[in-house]
């Protein structure tokens, strides 16, 4: 696999020279970079959908400010390096480093002379362990009043001119579904298949408490819609899958203080009325005089912290015996949030596969540049990129899961075809629909069988071309798990399924 | 808490009817003497306008349409407000049909379906409450594959006494979402609307610009901010959404933020302590105060309105009787001056009557305004798909596409509709304003506002007027065209509901706006072995074919409308010239006989006289004290 990544890394090498001096070298530097560097994962969605609470989430610390107005009006990156600063790039001028407070943990930045509609991106540089594996990017919401606000993420993510899509996988926070969603994630696909498309974003059904107005069986609600929201064909041609996380319970489950969890055990000593009274609105819990022995002060913390969901839960959790100490409660509200199942996601979906994601957007960028700019030996780079393209399985892979998805092609056993193309992640047994302990005899059984099925579908007389072409990637595919398989020593199946070349 | 407030929360059970006010029952007595003195008169003509008062005030309709958003929580203030579980509310599944809420004796529901045939009568059949969930949420009724046009639930509550009613409304999903064109048709005929939006974030672009459009169709609106109970910082929303608002020329909308949960453990457990923070009582006096109040004054407007012209008629008259008995001498003059006012109403009658001509030019001209306008915004759509399909693979987003296509459509067709109600209700203006003017200044029998002019144009019975059956009819029968009911109201805007109702709302039915582009996705498939040029060639001709058809539909729908329009207006003031004919010519016949009274007899008519005048003072003086601001100018 890596083996893919060079070759276009040579591929681009090649193509700085041929276009040294000109205008082009700088944007294919900074792609020929991009190699090297983690993957970017854009966090969008709709004004207020949660999006700077997530990432705080996903981080594990609170790095990006929120508020209940609208608050990211820019751009912001979140880089992982061993110093903290941050640095402003106007539209116009040179970028430059600029002073930052921290208000209880958020990066406050000074604009200082700068209009929020003139910066073109923020970038936050932060000694953080999840941010080394992931390049986090936070956009401002669309559907905001400010107009302004709406089109710099817009502008971001959809740029017009041909652009390299800055980022190479999107998170796509929706609350319910809106039709100003499908119509903004459509509008991925107006670039070309290189760009956001269903194999790199992910819906995530945002501020899920909410859907269940607070309830204690909120989640398990919002589990079911995004259910829903995965099996609905539209959906499903325009992302991988649907996640539903309460962002805000993430983000302080994961940065839970001992002080918060003591705050907790007091609520959950009080009165059972008392409690009652207090859990039925957000105000009568941060203002009601109650005989618990936690002041409405500590009470309205706690709620800016967890939300009226949060503090029930964590009330529940801790009544039913379900967390006894701190690290248990901020492991159990973690769970609850659904950011645990995003993480995995992320990790199946995303981390798996960016080697692939990565080269496919760096040979899209070239090509673009050949294709636009075509000088004396351009021709010449273009013929190797689809000789390296022709030669990665992976890509053949991705473009007909792809293709799976967006329904242009249409296969009978389509569920069990996406699966083996690794659509619910790269590993052996998802790509088999097993499970992680399965036996090395089973898995080989299993796709040996796959293997025979889609060549008996390849060599059928009656298959169209298409389903020909498609069986065919499929026969080589379950021939590569079985190569793994075979290599691997039992019992450790961990393995990259994409070393398997 | 209100009282009112307390009672709806307390009391869910029948109550004795709302103490009817004083300005109601002082209308319906004034109503009653003005029916009395037609009949005195012989002049049933003039008696239809009161009956249409009296019935308005009998049984006043006022209509709230509850709109917003997807899961803004609109099922939910319903039921809380009316502590009743009528409108399914659900965290996943939204409502797909329309349901109209009003008083019942007992709990009932009835669901109308589409008609078979496009001009027929919805069929009704009675529904069991305990199954509505199956009828209109999206989960028993998916797109409502069922078509129902409406569900209507009767619950026994003495707030819909007053003959409130609630349209419960599917979220608008953007304003050019088919839903969108649905809520934009039915907003005409409301009294008042309702947005709902939650507290969970500010007010978005998508709700204000619906909002812009929900005011200029019914000025009466207002704002409730839900879900208070979940969201800690509902009070920095509150104030970020008034700073909306105002920013957008709205300052003068009342939002108020209310929290249904609250309500219903209020209710529950009998506590009006918490009862008073859930918001409803904010509500509830919003409600009385503001909508049902001014549908009252409105009634009663309306009521002292029609009195008024009616008595204008009979003191002419009368005067014009005295005038010839008291000067004898004068009689041969007054009878000429009457000879001349006769054929000066002839003219009022005929075709080339002012207002006429300006009815007949205004369609014209309308009827091309509008056809260009909607072809100018098809055009420009058909111009963005094109940009679209030429830059990118039809093959890739058709369906996208096409989703994308009737949103374009549909926010066009809207914009267009808007257009036709705000230029319907100009014209009636001007024509209204054209026709007091001739009738004033050729006649001179009396002087009347314009706007006020409107109001008492007879209306057609079958929609507009009756009893229950009347208003069914016309809550089914406006247009296979969503929900609409009988918008009433005061001066120009009965006129204008009337208008808004017919103009164009054909246009936004289900029918047109279910139009498709007649190339599925999977022919363009087919076409993928050919020429990425000639997938976009196909592309865009089918654009134009299903532009084309668009235009075709919603252009005779939108002619159809300006015909009713049209109708309604002409008959309306045909029908007011005829009430001037026949009191020109029964005063005409009267100062003739006048002429021909000698001595004791004049003396005594001239005494019977005075009395009847005294009597008509006495009851302009009652019409006028219904409505003083009504009277300033027109009697003095």
């Amino acid at each position: 696999m890596k083996g893919l990544v060079h070759e276009v890394a040579s591929l681009l090498d090649k193509a700085v020279t041929l276009y040294d001096h000109r205008p082009e070298a700088q944007q294919l530097r900074v792609t020929r970079q991009r190699l090297d560097e983690p993957l970017r994962v854009a966090i969008s969605g709709k004004v207020k959908s949660g999006k700077s609470t997530l990432l705080n989430a996903l981080v594990g610390e609170v790095l990006a400010p929120t508020d209940a107005g609208e608050c990211t009006k820019i751009v912001t990156w979140y880089v992982g390096s061993h110093t903290s600063r941050v640095t402003l790039e106007p539209s116009e001028g040179e970028a430059r480093q600029v002073s930052f407070t921290r208000n209880d943990g958020a990066v406050n930045v000074s604009l200082k002379g700068h209009d929020a509609s003139s910066v073109r991106r923020l970038v936050v540089e932060w000694p953080s362990a999840s941010l080394q594996r992931l390049t986090l990017i936070d956009t401002p919401g669309i559907d905001s009043l400010s107009t302004d606000v709406s089109a710099r993420t817009h502008a971001f993510l959809t740029p017009s001119d041909h652009q390299d899509t800055p980022a190479d996988a999107v998170l796509y926070l929706m609350r319910h579904l809106h039709a100003s969603d499908v119509h903004f994630l459509e509008a991925f696909h107006d670039e070309d298949a290189a760009q956001a498309t269903p194999v790199n974003a992910i819906a995530v059904l945002s501020r899920a408490d909410e859907i269940g107005v607070g309830r204690l069986d909120a989640m398990e609600s919002s589990a079911r819609i995004a259910d829903r929201y995965r099996k609905d064909s539209q959906v499903r041609r325009l992302c991988q899958t649907v996640v539903p996380v309460a962002g805000l319970l993430a983000e302080s489950g994961c940065t839970l203080l001992q002080d918060e969890f003591r705050a907790f055990q007091l609520l959950a000593s009080s009165p059972a009325e008392e409690l009652r009274r207090l859990l039925l609105s957000a105000d009568r819990f941060a203002m009601l005089e109650a005989s618990v022995s936690l002041d409405s002060e500590s009470r309205t913390v706690l709620l800016h912290r967890f939300g009226m969901f949060g503090i029930r839960a964590a009330v529940h959790l801790l009544h039913t015996g379900q967390a006894t100490a701190a690290p248990e409660l901020a492991s159990a509200l973690q769970r609850l949030s659904g950011l645990d199942d995003l993480k995995r996601v992320l990790h199946t979906q995303f981390t798996d596969r960016r080697n692939v994601l990565k080269a496919r957007a760096g040979m899209a960028a070239l090509e673009t540049v050949l294709h636009r700019t075509p000088l004396d030996g351009a021709e010449q780079l273009a013929a190797e990129i689809e000789r390296v393209e022709a030669g990665a399985h992976e890509i053949a892979e991705l473009r007909l899961l792809n293709a799976l998805r967006t329904g242009v092609l249409e296969l009978p056993d389509v569920e069990e075809a996406e699966r083996l193309l690794g659509g619910d992640g790269s590993q052996a047994w998802q790509r088999l629909g097993l499970d992680g302990e399965t036996e090395y005899d089973e898995l080989t059984a299993v796709a040996k069988e796959a293997h025979s099925a889609w060549r008996r579908r390849a060599e059928h007389p009656l298959s169209t071309k298409e389903v020909t072409e498609a069986a065919s990637v499929l026969v080589r595919t379950s021939e590569g798990i079985l190569t793994e398989l075979a290599r691997e020593t039992l019992p450790a199946r961990s393995g990259d399924a994409q070393g398997r070349n | 808490m209100t009282e009112a407030d307390d009672q709806a929360m307390s009391q869910p059970t029948i109550s004795p009817n709302r103490e009817t006010s004083g300005a109601l029952t002082d209308a319906l007595a004034a109503i009653d003497q003005g029916l009395e003195a037609c009949r005195a008169y012989e002049r049933l003509d003039l008696s239809r306008s009161l009956e249409a008062a009296r019935q308005r005030l009998i049984d006043p309709v006022t209509r709230v349409l509850v709109t917003g958003e997807f899961k803004q929580g609109k099922s939910s203030l319903i039921n809380a407000l009316l502590n009743v579980s009528v409108c399914p509310v659900d965290d996943d599944i939204a409502t797909s049909v329309p349901t109209l809420v009003l008083h019942a004796k007992q709990i009932s529901a009835t669901a109308y379906y589409e008609p078979e045939e496009e001009d027929g009568d919805p069929v009704a059949e009675p529904l069991d409450v305990r199954r509505l969930h199956d009828y209109v949420s999206e989960l028993g009724n998916p797109r409502n594959e069922r078509r129902l046009r409406l569900v209507e639930v009767g619950v026994p509550r003495r707030l819909l006494e007053t003959g409130l009613s609630f349209i419960d409304t599917p979220g608008v999903g953007g304003l050019g979402s088919h839903y969108g064109a649905l809520t934009v048709a039915a907003i005409p005929s409301a009294d008042a609307v309702l947005m709902v939006t939650d507290a969970s974030q500010e007010l978005t672009e998508p709700e204000i610009r619906f909002l812009r459009h929900a005011r200029e169709l019914c000025p009466n609106a207002v704002l409730a901010l839900t879900k208070t109970d979940l969201y800690p910082e509902w009070r920095r929303v509150l104030t970020l959404n008034k700073e909306h608002l105002s920013q957008q020329g709205f300052g003068d909308l009342e939002m108020i933020p209310i929290s249904s949960q609250l309500r219903m453990h209020a209710i529950a457990a009998a506590d009006p302590e918490l009862n008073a923070e859930s918001g409803f009582g904010h509500l509830v006096a919003y409600l009385y105060h503001h909508i049902i109040d001014a549908a009252e004054n409105l009634s009663v407007k309306t009521a002292a309105n029609a009195l008024l012209r009616v008595v204008s008629h009979l003191r002419s008259q009368l005067e014009t009787e005295r005038r010839a008995l008291s000067a004898p001498e004068q009689a041969t003059h007054i009878q000429e001056e009457l000879a001349i006012t006769q054929q000066r109403v002839e003219r009022l009658n005929s075709e080339s009557a002012r207002w006429q001509t300006t009815l007949f030019d205004g369609i014209t001209d309308m009827n091309a305004d509008i056809d260009h306008d909607l072809r100018e915004r098809t055009r420009q759509v058909i111009r963005e798909a094109e940009d679209r399909i030429d830059a990118g693979d039809p093959v890739d987003w058709w369906d996208e596409f096409d989703t994308w296509i009737q949103r374009r459509i549909a926010e066009e067709v809207v914009e267009n509709y808007a257009l036709l109600t705000r230029l319907a209700e100009a014209l009636a203006t001007t024509v209204a304003e054209h026709f007091s003017a001739e009738e004033d200044i050729e006649i001179g029998i009396h002087v009347e506002a314009p706007s006020a002019m409107l109001s008492d144009l007879p209306v057609p019975d079958t929609e507009f007027a009756g009893g229950d059956k009347g208003m069914k009819n016309k809550v089914m029968g406006i247009a296979n065209r969503g929900y609409t009911g009988l918008r009433g109201s005061y001066g120009g805007y009965l006129m204008f509901s009337m208008i808004g109702g017919i103009a164009g709302v054909g246009a936004l039915s289900p029918a047109i706006m279910g139009l498709t582009l007649l190339l599925g996705r999977r022919s363009i498939r087919d076409e993928k072995n050919r020429e990425l040029q000639q997938r976009r060639q196909q592309a865009k001709s089918s654009v134009r074919r299903y532009v084309d058809e668009i235009n075709f539909q919603v252009g005779k729908s939108c002619r159809d409308s300006l015909r009713d329009v049209q109708r309604l207006l002409r008959d309306g003031f045909t029908e007011r010239a005829a009430e001037i004919q026949r009191t020109v010519t029964d005063t005409l016949h009267t100062a003739r006989q006048a002429a021909q009274t000698e001595g004791a007899e004049r003396e005594q008519r001239l005494k019977d006289v005075d009395a009847e005048l005294i009597r008509i003072r006495s009851l302009t003086d009652r019409a006028g004290a219904l409505a003083p601001d009504l009277v300033e100018g027109a009697l003095s």
